[in-house]
């Protein structure tokens, strides 16, 4: 039986394997011989192959890496709760984990480690959650409104469009804010009143005192501490942010 | 390849005293199997850690689940199922949305049909050390597509049987063989490359 190269290469998926040559037809195991025997090419592939399969199989005999067998002895007396590890081994400091900072222990298995591990995670949240809050509150962030003083807030709050240029300036030793699109009015710093008074003297618009200030909020959100703030044309009636 | 018949009485024998609550018993079965477990582990999940983890998840279920093993199941192929269930949780966790289908792998022909056919004139097994050899199956087998590596796993590092490796996989055992011979292939020609490479690099 003569095969083609295409023919010996589909048949060394039985060749090759002890269990499935067992169980090949003869004449092709045959044929398979024979054909590596005229073709140059096709014996080289099919003794680099079999190279191949025993360089691969050598793989199963390759060590553990250093430490990763006492880890997992030690995961194993964690999560089974008896010791597993020889006691000479449990003296010795603690080998580092696979994962560097990461506990070699395995989650998820045991109550213990399920209440410590839901402890862990709510622990987590809530530092994410304050850090969040906080990152917020600490960003600086752009935002429009009507300048009025503190003292004129409650007179013009129904019709801010109104508060006219010279009392701004006739105020201006009182507390400057933004009233923004809900109608809250927030006290700006001292820095920033005392660039709200300046911007208000260089301009010579009457009234319709409208400001873009780019500024972060104190931790009591009753202040904003003004990085930048300029005079600008209100775009509509309501104050916006972003 | 099956185990010797002594073989596999010890390990049966383990297994009952394991499931009597030894633990020296079970110690036992984890230095029997902890290696090539973790050799398995580390082909399908590349990853050394991952693979760690694989191996500490198998034996912690193993354990849970010993009462449930049939003693007329080989308990390195109970093992190996565990292990592979394991890595793919594992795969698909890290990999979320860009996880690669395991179950259906790139079917090419890449590799099929050799295209390096030069001898290997030294014989590498034996003119290279332990980790140079070891890195270098390393990266020839993170090379192989995630099927051909389960399946290089099961048959080429677990040894099991055709058979086994199509009942755990889910596939007919002509596929099996199909995949695993396209498999070697493709390994075939990563060794020759990085061989070839070491042999110019020698030489110059």
């Amino acid at each position: 039986m003569t095969i083609t190269c295409e023919q010996f290469l589909t048949a060394l998926a039985d060749y090759l394997d002890a269990d499935s040559l067992a169980a090949m037809d003869p004449a092709m195991a045959e044929a398979v011989r024979e054909h590596s025997k005229i073709c140059a090419p096709c014996l080289v592939v099919l003794d680099t192959t079999q190279q191949t399969v025993r360089m691969v199989g050598d793989v199963r005999n390759f060590e553990m890496p250093e430490g990763a067998s006492e880890r997992l002895r030690r995961a194993l007396d964690e999560g089974l709760g008896e010791p597993l590890v020889p006691a000479t081994l449990r003296a010795g400091a603690a080998p580092a984990s696979p994962r560097g900072q990461r506990s070699g222990r395995i989650f998820g298995f045991g109550f213990a480690n399920r209440l410590r591990a839901t402890a862990f995670a709510f622990a987590v949240t809530v530092v994410i959650l304050v850090a969040g809050v906080d990152h917020w509150r600490a960003r600086a962030t752009t935002t429009s409104g009507w300048l009025i003083d503190q003292h004129c807030f409650k007179t013009y709050a129904s019709h801010l469009a109104d508060h006219p240029r010279d009392c701004l300036l006739a105020c201006a030793d009182r507390v400057y804010g933004l009233v923004d699109a809900k109608g809250h009015f927030t006290r700006l710093d001292a820095k920033g009143s005392k660039q709200a008074l300046a911007a208000v003297q260089a301009s010579s618009k009457p009234d319709h005192i409208w400001v873009t200030i780019h500024a972060k909020r104190s931790s009591d959100n009753q202040v904003l501490e003004v990085q930048d703030l300029a005079l600008t044309d209100p775009t509509d009636a309501a104050g916006s942010s972003r | 390849m099956a185990e010797p018949v002594a073989a596999v009485d010890e390990v049966g024998g383990l297994v009952r005293r394991a499931c009597a609550g030894d633990r020296e018993a079970f110690h036992a079965l984890v230095s029997r199997f902890e290696r090539g477990l973790y050799r398995a582990a580390l082909v399908i999940t590349r990853n050394p850690a991952d693979a760690e983890e694989v191996v500490q998840e198998t034996f912690m279920r193993a354990f849970e689940h010993l009462a449930t093993f049939r003693g007329d199941a080989k308990f390195q192929t109970w093992l190996t199922q565990i292990a592979l269930n394991t890595a793919r949780m594992k795969l698909r966790k890290n990999h979320g949305s860009l996880w690669e289908s395991l179950d259906e792998p790139h079917e090419t022909e890449e590799g099929f049909v050799p295209r390096d056919v030069a001898e290997w004139r030294e014989n590498p097994e034996e003119r290279m050390g332990r980790k140079e050899k070891e890195q270098m199956l390393h990266n020839a087998l993170n090379g192989l597509p995630p099927g051909y590596r389960e399946v290089v796993a099961l048959r080429d590092i677990q040894m099991l049987s055709t058979q086994e490796t199509a009942e755990m996989l889910g596939m007919s055992v002509a596929n099996v063989k199909t995949r695993l011979l396209r498999a070697r292939l493709q390994l075939r020609e990563r060794l020759a490359a990085q061989l070839g490479r070491k042999v110019q690099a020698g030489t110059l």
